[in-house]
């Protein structure tokens, strides 16, 4: 199975006036369709860097990240964001619902985006909320609701258009405990389906959720562990 | 807790740069309007009384026989005067030839007259030597007349000694003939028989002009040909100025307005954006009550400075204002009156105050710890039907998004259309006015001047004068002659006309003209002042008789602010049986040459008549219109800077929304076409508001201004509709255009620093 995306040798420098001080030093990764790759590591290790590089969100200095076999490093924002409307799905630790939307405009705000008809979108939003447990929040403002209630919102805004790609950055780093178990499970489920996911995280236990983990210090990958390969049958 | 206050306030002013600088630039577009307004309204009026008591102005200039003038000037009413001196009506003509203009030529020694004393604005009063003349300012200015120029006075030799300044009427070329003084041994030249003479006088009792006009005019009969009184020169001096006064006015309150709603709209949306930060200054400490002074503080330091600047440019702005009274009265310039300045700079801190003490207030009630944990309230997320409905027209979520977030705070939205509506409220007014003064331009009869060519007969008899206009393209024409006539104290002007009355093309707004002796029609200004209506008898004395006319219509006349009654000649000849027709008043056929056919009539006469060319619309309609223009772009540069403002503070207080807007794969482009959106639809609901107010506020406004001054209402004209519409679209254009300029950072703003800003 060829790589659904890959980062090829890419360093990132926030600051142009530093460019050696770096939050990715060198990374390669590559992520097979139907993965899914948990990235840990301390604060400022460039754990979320990655993740928006790899959703098109950045670009890197050096290095290059290909998507479909398709460089995204070199298109224009436009491009990128044309690209991430299709392709990519983003899951936040502080949801980054739009709270002057409601939970129903949040959702289909993506497909409408991506040239769905507003009924079509409507059904569509009414399945996802449903499957998620939070369809009777349709039209409730987001911050009406509880930080698991909007984490499941955020995650069917970010499956809205079948996205070959779900980036979560700690979908779990704001909420309890029962709210992490619930949305382990929701992402444990779309990922038994095929949704290829790679998450950042803190959580030993989220991180205990991927079939392959990544562990990065230093803007660098320090470790990758490949594991239930076999008991995926992959 | 003062030095904290104090820090506070500088640290804030300084680090929010952008909104402190577009405060400052409102308030100064405020206080620049209100002293460049309140120099103007000051102007004119005051200049002209205090020209009048350094002159020690003629409360009455009496035109007649010497004898019966030495005789007038012996009256037990009369305090002090001048003359009687010779006067006669000359050709001047300028050394190049360029002009010539009929003017009074007034015999003057090397003495300045005590009443009505010239005032000299250049050069030097007559010396007593022959060839040299002095000329009245406001005709020296028109032809552009220095000292030591020379001139001809029906052919013969001048040189201009000095100009300077008279008062006994209005300026040229609103009000002619110009005066010449003249050497009294010219004089004996130019006017060999020397029948016309003029004495100044001025009264014990100033008001009571009216009585002694009718009572020397009883006495006196045909010595005394004419009279002028000073309150009737000082209203036709200043009846623009009025026009001017009431109009500005008005564009003061708009502009007043308007500054006020941005204020309001700044300071609660800086107080919004701040809110977090607001809590945090509670938390180390600050009082409710010290949080309102800090709002307070911070916004009345910027305008005060503002005030300031404004003030001073409004300094410069004013003499570009200027009309051509106060250009007659004074010399212009930058004036920097310290009560002006003082005054507007109150004004505009009193309404910066006002607008702020809410949002000031409800800084000071912020709930900390709440504004702490997270930020401003929630904003409106009903669904707004306009999204709705946008997604329904499948316009894009682009435009969705944006009609969405431009009303997602709902006082905030109300308070950036209520703005620019005011701005086009403006605009609509301006537009309005532009094609009133276009149409009294086009229509001199509005004023009360239906003519093309008047004739002033002179030594011509009436049948030469009537055959040599039937030579020419003349389709009518009238007489005029004017007496003195009273309604107890109240004089006025009676006109008596002859000729085809009925073709004469007043513009009669109620009723008719006159179609007997016994009817009579009136201008507006004398029913408004005599509180009377159509159909009412009007009961005058007028030429030591007693007259009844019925009053069958009123018409608009700007003339003594319309305060003249017209009658059939006949009438008068009741009561002045030897009443000459005076003027004549022609009107051309269409596409005849008012100057040709002028120039025909002066070769038939040879300069026994004068005759002269309907001199349209006063110069000072130029100004007028620049003045409208001025203010009305500036209400439109608050409007607009409002809408920038208020765009780009929701756009600052959404740049996570916008973060996350990206994120889901809206394009830079697709962003600012959401925030252009937003714009535009603000814009626009300001014009479905702003254009049908302006259309009425236009016609109070301009009826106002009609009543004022003696047109009556309903003169004005309504301002094109396709100007309307074109003004309305291209506001909201504008409003898009420059929605998504201000969006050109947000929507080139990096994902990821302002998603981790938070």
């Amino acid at each position: 199975m060829g790589a659904l995306v890959e980062c090829v040798a890419v360093t990132k420098a926030y600051d142009p006036t530093r460019p050696t001080v770096l939050a990715l030093a060198g990374v390669d990764l590559s992520v097979q369709a139907g993965e899914m790759v948990a990235v840990m590591g301390p604060s400022g290790c460039g754990k979320s860097t990655l993740l928006h590089l790899l959703g098109g969100l950045d670009i890197p200095t050096t290095g290059r990240v290909v998507m479909g076999g398709q460089r995204i490093d070199t298109l224009s924002e436009a491009r990128r964001a044309v690209l991430r409307r299709r392709e990519v799905g983003y899951v936040f630790q502080f949801f980054n619902l739009i709270a002057n939307l409601s939970v129903a405009d949040n959702v289909e705000l993506p497909m409408l985006l991506a040239g769905c008809r507003p009924d079509e979108a409507s059904r569509r939003r009414g399945e996802l909320l449903e499957r998620l447990g939070v369809d009777r929040f349709a039209d409730r403002p987001p911050g009406d609701l509880s930080g698991g209630q909007q984490q499941r919102v955020a995650l069917a805004r970010a499956l809205a258009n079948r996205p070959a790609l779900l980036l979560a950055d700690e979908p779990t780093g704001n909420l309890d405990s029962a709210a992490t178990t619930e949305v382990l499970g929701l992402l444990s489920d779309y990922h038994v389906a095929g949704q290829t996911i790679v998450l950042v995280t803190h959580d030993p236990r989220v991180g205990a959720a991927g079939d392959r983990l990544v562990t990065m210090e230093d803007g660098l990958v320090r470790a990758d562990e490949h594991r239930n390969i076999l008991a995926r049958g992959a | 807790m003062r030095r904290a206050l104090w820090r506070a306030v500088r640290g804030d002013v300084a680090h929010r740069k952008g909104s402190s600088l577009l405060l400052l630039l409102v308030v100064a577009v405020a206080a620049a309007g209100i002293t460049a307004g309140l120099g103007q309204q000051r102007d004119a009026a005051e200049r002209w009384d205090a020209a009048f008591a350094e002159a020690n102005g003629a409360h009455v200039a009496v035109f007649g026989s010497p004898d019966a003038l030495r005789a007038v000037a012996a009256e037990p009413a009369v305090a002090e005067s001048s003359g009687p001196g010779r006067i006669t009506l000359v050709s001047l003509g300028q050394q190049d030839g360029r002009r010539t203009d009929d003017v009074d030529a007034r015999a003057a020694g090397p003495v300045r007259p005590a009443v009505g004393r010239p005032k000299l604005f250049g050069g030097r009063w007559l010396s007593g030597r022959d060839g040299e003349v002095v000329v009245e300012r406001s005709l020296a200015l028109d032809l552009g007349v220095e000292p030591g120029d020379r001139v001809t006075l029906d052919g013969q030799p001048f040189t201009v000694a000095g100009v300077a300044l008279d008062l006994l009427d209005c300026f040229y070329p609103e009000c002619d003939s110009a005066t010449v003084w003249v050497p009294d041994q010219a004089m004996a030249a130019l006017d060999p028989a020397g029948q016309g003479s003029l004495l100044l006088v001025r009264l014990h009792d100033p008001s009571a002009v009216g009585a002694f006009e009718r009572d020397i005019q009883a006495r006196y009969g045909t010595g005394v040909s004419h009279v002028l009184d000073w309150q009737d020169t000082r209203g036709d001096a200043l009846v623009v100025n009025q026009f001017f006064a009431a109009f500005l006015a008005s564009f003061g309150v708009f502009l007043l307005l308007a500054a006020g709603l941005v204020v309001l709209s700044s300071v609660s949306g800086r107080v919004l954006a701040r809110y977090r930060e607001l809590g945090m200054l509670k938390a180390v400490g600050f009082t409710p009550r010290s949080l309102t002074l800090l709002v307070l503080g911070e916004n009345l330091t910027v305008a005060l400075a503002g005030a300031v600047l404004g003030a001073v440019a409004g300094g410069f702005l004013a003499p570009l204002l200027q009309l051509r009274v106060a250009e007659v009265l004074e010399r212009g310039g930058a004036t920097f009156p310290a009560g002006v300045l003082l005054t507007a700079v109150a004004v505009v801190l009193v309404i910066v105050a006002a607008a702020t003490l809410l949002p000031a207030w409800r800084a000071g009630r912020v709930p900390a710890s709440r504004a702490i944990a997270r930020g401003a309230g929630p904003v409106s997320t009903r669904p707004s039907r306009l999204a709705r409905l946008a997604v329904r027209l499948h316009l894009g979520p682009p435009v969705a998004v944006g009609l969405k977030d431009a009303t997602a705070r709902r006082l905030r939205a109300g308070l950036a259309v209520a703005t620019l509506a005011v701005t086009v409220v403006a605009v609509v007014v301006t537009l309005r006015f532009d094609r009133t003064v276009d149409a009294l331009a086009a229509n001199p009869a509005l004023v009360g001047d239906p003519y093309d060519v008047a004739v002033d007969p002179g030594t011509v008899p009436p049948a030469e004068v009537e055959a040599a206009l039937a030579a020419q393209p003349v389709a009518s024409w009238f007489t005029a002659t004017s007496r003195r006539g009273a309604v107890g104290d109240a004089t006025f002007q009676v006109r008596a006309l002859g000729g085809d009355m009925a073709a004469a093309g007043f513009a009669v707004q109620q009723g008719r003209m006159p179609a007997n002796d016994g009817e009579a029609v009136a201008g507006y200004g004398l029913l408004h002042r005599l509180g009377l209506s159509v159909g009412d008898r009007l009961p005058l004395e007028v030429s030591g008789g007693r007259l009844d006319p019925r009053i069958v219509g009123w018409y608009s006349e700007s003339e003594d602010s319309g305060e003249i009654v017209q009658l059939p000649l006949g009438a008068l000849r009741r009561v002045e049986p030897g009443a000459g027709a005076g003027g004549y008043f022609a009107r051309l056929r269409p596409g005849a040459d008012p100057a040709a056919v002028k120039a025909a009539l002066d070769r038939v006469w040879g300069g026994r008549a004068a005759v002269e060319v309907s001199g349209g619309l006063p110069d000072a309609f130029g100004a007028f219109r620049l003045a409208f223009y001025v203010i009305t772009g500036l209400v439109l540069v608050v409007g607009l800077l409002n809408l920038v403002a208020s765009t780009l503070l929701g756009i600052r207080e959404r740049m996570r929304d916008i973060g996350i807007l990206k994120t889901v794969g809206f394009t830079p482009r697709q962003l600012a076409g959401s925030v252009a959106t937003g714009a535009g639809a603000t814009a626009l609901a300001a014009v479905l508001v702003g254009v049908p107010v302006g259309l009425l506020a236009g016609r109070v406004m301009v009826d106002g201004v009609g009543t004022g001054s003696g047109l009556g209402p309903g003169w004005g004209s309504s301002p094109a509709g396709l100007a309307v519409v074109a003004a309305g679209v291209a506001l909201v254009a504008l409003g898009a255009g420059l929605g998504a300029l201000a969006s050109w950072r947000a929507a080139r703003a990096r994902v990821v620093e302002v998603l981790r800003a938070e």
